[in-house]
């Protein structure tokens, strides 16, 4: 009996603390200017500087907007006028060698420079688009998608 | 009715042109790899149903046209024509992160000199990246007990975080925390005194 309470509390505590994990910030707005938004659970909401970003978070850009982002393993991110984006997967617990990224460009412009999870672990990281899929280690460039 | 016919042709003219344009510029989907600090250091593969492409060198860029078109040969691109397209993504970019580490004299939580020194560089670094999230971690070296290890990185990393602040720095968030010595930079036995290890690990971001 005790056996089966102490089971409980722990699958109940792994739970608490997984589901902790999922709500962490996984990055933060620094840049904003123009028509920026955050679409987070259906809701859209103007992006600003200091806000922090969760796994699903679509950001995107009106006709003058543009954004810069900070991802926590310090992956900088930036899009132009009339862009879509979506952070798909995130995973930076180097600890336990949980390693990736996932980031859908719809379309429009941006710049990225990678951050720890592609030193760690080269090939962990995509950027889906519906025109190819880029496949990303450790560097810097600029993409203008058109759907 | 002159003046009417005139407008129509005027108008008709305009069609044709800004069809002929349209055509013309069709923005067709571009990658392009630029380098970090003067050189390229990794590189983007480039796939789809089509084919494939490898960029791996400054301004190497490769274009796809329509949605599942077959990625072209890369070319070089001059900086100009990529600043021509991409200026303003490039102008939102944000300052990448930086780290630096200070040290401190023995069982202490007073900076030696030289990190002394690094206070006012780092305050204008969370300044340039404001809304800064700041971060510093305290670590001491081997001497001593883990319990008071822990309590002597906290008051280094406390100590930095406020030396900071009277630098003028002001961060939107700031996390203070302690590795004690269980987190050497220098590998070192138990009970081994190690100025290398007596530092903490500031991160703005």
């Amino acid at each position: 009996m005790r056996i089966q309470v102490l089971i409980m509390c722990a699958l109940l505590a792994s739970a608490a603390i997984s589901a902790a994990q999922d709500d962490r910030p996984i990055g933060l707005v620094k840049t904003a200017s123009g028509e920026v938004f955050i679409l987070r659970d259906g809701r859209r909401m103007a992006a600003l500087p200091g806000h922090q970003l969760v796994l699903g978070d679509e950001l995107s850009t009106g006709a003058t907007g543009a954004l810069g982002v900070i991802l926590r393993d310090d992956t900088v991110l930036s899009l132009g006028p009339s862009t879509e984006t979506r952070i798909e997967q995130f995973a930076f617990e180097p600890v336990d060698q949980k390693l990736g990224m996932v980031l859908r460009v719809t379309r429009g412009l941006i710049e990225y420079l990678s951050g720890k999870i592609s030193k760690l672990a080269p090939g962990s990281v995509r950027i889906e688009t519906p025109v190819a899929t880029l496949g990303v280690r450790g560097t810097r460039f600029v993409a203008r998608i058109v759907p | 009715m002159k003046g009417a016919h005139f407008r129509r042709l005027v108008l008709s003219l305009c069609f044709f042109v800004s069809v002929l344009l349209s055509g013309c510029t069709a923005q067709k989907s571009i990658i392009i790899l630029l380098p970090e600090d003067g050189k390229v250091s990794g590189e983007v593969t480039i796939v789809n149903d089509q084919g494939s492409q490898v960029l791996n060198k400054s301004w190497q860029s490769v274009e796809i046209s329509g949605t599942q078109g077959r990625p072209a040969s890369p070319i070089v691109l001059d900086e100009t024509t990529v600043q021509d397209i991409f200026g303003g993504v490039m102008a939102a970019m944000p300052l990448p992160p930086v780290n630096y580490l200070l040290y401190f004299k023995h069982d202490s939580a007073e900076l030696l000199p030289d990190s002394k020194l690094l206070l006012p560089v780092i305050a204008k670094a969370i300044k340039e990246r404001h809304p800064a999230q700041l971060s510093v971690v305290g670590h001491t070296d081997t001497m001593g007990t883990a319990e008071y290890n822990y309590q002597l990185g906290l008051l280094r990393a406390r100590t930095v975080s406020a030396l900071l602040a009277l630098h003028g720095a002001a961060p939107a968030g700031t996390e203070t925390s302690s590795r004690g010595s269980s987190d050497h930079l220098v590998k070192t036995p138990d009970q081994t005194l190690e100025p290398r290890n007596r530092r903490a690990e500031v991160s703005i971001r």
